[in-house]
């Protein structure tokens, strides 16, 4: 056998390098079966892809190829404004009216909440749920009230949902919401800087950025982070018209949202919605900057602490017993 | 390499290197400067605008139980049966009323009707030391006794606000004290919370009833 091959390799595998190969057979056995992996690979790919067709009827090439909103100029920021004010009306039937609004150098927002008047009632949930237009079916809102036993200022054992007349004798109530930390850890995750603080000391975030990733919610201690499963359902009669960019206009599906202090209407100078519709008078809310505001009063003279100081997120949102 | 052929080099170099400089600041010096706008700049100062709050209303009358053809409550202005009766200075509960509003609630401490009322004339409040007060000084009747809540509510963090948080752009309404704290049974009531959280279909409430 060697005599003859060799050419071949000589450990006998039967392989012949010498003969002159046969003409490839176009139906042989390994070409179809490529083809038949390769056709399985190529629709199996079209099948992956096939949800951007999906996305395309949502979003449209305006949006998509937006810019950050901290670098939109004046013009462009009106452009964008104006087409999603069409957008909304074609989308919820409703006119609104979307604001941009800066912040005023001289001011920085501080919330307080008085632990002894609150009762529980949780009208400021309902309330934030009316104003900041979110989808009616899943009752979202920012504020959570939390139910606790005396004796431990602990989040994690105050219970969200009681149902029962309040407030109960050996319980008080703390409403929750975001902090709007001087040391924002969820501004920290974002990996596309789709949120950060704004000079007035409220964390805003640009829900046309957001890529939806919730690492911000996995971030946040307080649980204030928000996100859109579906695409909000309103009824257009019970739209906010009162909106404004950073804050409560009508948000598309897979964003992130928060609390923003109802900046389209603190930023005018009018109380957030929360405040209110307190009854009882437990929330008081100002210009910290300012020596005579309320907050800078309660500040001054009650025994103020926050959640979690710990952490050392630097919340301004203060909590106090009379 | 010969030191002709590195310096020819390095002034080919030199010159590439110049003229992209040159043409580098040239496109960056020729493009629009953006215009940066300042942001407004807000200062503590008077407030211009005023802050509302709630007035009792009128003059203080009485239910008397009955209703007018049209459903309209028939009240009773105190000085009706007041002018003409002795007022008995020790009365504490509603439970010793005996011609009119018997039984009415009262639950206000260890106070007697007269320790608010005026019993020269019901139409109008006393304080303490004897002054005169008309209904519509409510608060101040209130905040006698009651000061460390008064000097809360002035100082923004009781009874609750609708408005301006800046008093430079806009009003402020506020509650006078009888708006959520009716004088004979002062207590806040308990409600029942509105907007219950809503739980995913599927799951179940988390049981922290401990």
């Amino acid at each position: 056998m060697s005599a003859e091959n060799n050419q071949s390799c000589g450990s006998g595998c039967g392989c012949h390098g010498d003969k002159p190969s046969e003409p490839s057979n176009l139906f042989d056995r390994r070409t179809i079966l490529k083809g038949a992996g390769a056709t399985l690979g190529v629709t199996a790919f079209a099948k992956a892809l096939a949800p951007i067709t999906e996305w395309t009827k949502d979003i449209s090439v305006d949006e998509f190829l937006q810019k950050h909103y901290k670098e939109l100029n004046k013009s462009e920021l009106a452009a964008v404004i104006k087409r999603m004010e069409k957008e909304t009306k074609e989308n919820y039937g409703r006119e609104v009216n979307i604001s941009a609004p800066k912040p005023q150098k001289g001011v920085k927002f501080g919330y307080a909440l008085n632990l002894s008047v609150c009762n529980g009632c949780r009208k400021c949930a309902e309330a934030c749920h009316i104003e900041n237009n979110h989808d009616r079916a899943s009752g979202n809102s920012y504020i959570r009230v939390l139910e606790m036993s005396k004796g431990s200022m602990d989040m994690e054992h105050g219970s969200a949902d009681y149902q029962h007349p309040v407030p109960q004798e050996d319980k008080f109530y703390m409403p929750v919401q975001c902090q709007q930390c001087d040391n924002p850890p969820c501004v920290d995750v974002c990996p596309v800087e789709a949120t950060w603080k704004e000079d007035d000391g409220i964390v805003v975030v640009d829900y046309n950025w957001c890529i939806g990733c919730r690492y911000c919610e996995a971030a946040c201690p307080y649980h204030a982070r928000r996100f859109n499963w579906e695409k909000p359902q309103i009824p257009a009669e019970e739209i906010n018209p009162n909106q404004s960019y950073l804050s409560n206009r009508i948000r598309p599906q897979g964003v992130m949202e928060k609390c923003t202090f109802c900046l389209h209407r603190t930023r005018e100078g009018q109380m957030p919605a929360c405040l209110e519709a307190c009854p009882t008078g437990a929330r008081v809310f100002g210009n910290m900057l300012d020596p005579n505001s309320d907050i800078r009063k309660v500040l001054e003279t009650k025994r103020v602490f926050v959640l979690k100081e710990e952490l050392g997120t630097k919340p301004s949102f203060f909590y106090f017993f009379d | 390499m010969n030191k002709d052929l590195i310096r020819k080099l390095l002034v080919i170099v030199g010159v590439i290197l110049i003229a992209a400089g040159c043409a580098g600041s040239f496109v960056y010096f020729s493009q629009p400067k953006e215009v940066v706008e300042e942001l407004e700049v807000w200062t503590p100062g008077e407030a211009k605008h005023p802050v509302y709050i709630n007035d009792p209303k009128g003059i203080a009358v009485v239910d008397s139980g009955k209703r007018a053809q049209d459903g309209s409550i028939i009240a009773v202005r105190c000085n009706t049966c007041h002018t003409n009766k002795e007022a008995n200075h020790n009365t504490k509960s509603g439970d010793e009323l005996v011609d009119f509003h018997q039984k009415m609630p009262f639950k206000h401490g260890s106070l007697s009707c007269v320790s608010c009322h005026n019993p020269e004339n019901y139409e109008t409040l006393h304080l303490a030391d004897k002054t005169k007060l008309d209904f519509k000084d409510t608060m101040q009747l209130c905040a006698q006794c009651h000061g460390k809540k008064f000097r809360d509510y002035n100082n923004g963090s009781h009874g609750g606000m609708t408005g301006y948080w800046d008093l430079q752009r806009g009003s402020r309404q506020r509650n006078t004290c009888t708006d959520c704290h009716s004088p004979h049974v002062p207590a806040y009531p308990t409600v029942m919370p509105v907007f219950p959280p809503k739980v995913r279909q599927g799951s179940k409430l988390p049981d922290r009833s401990h």
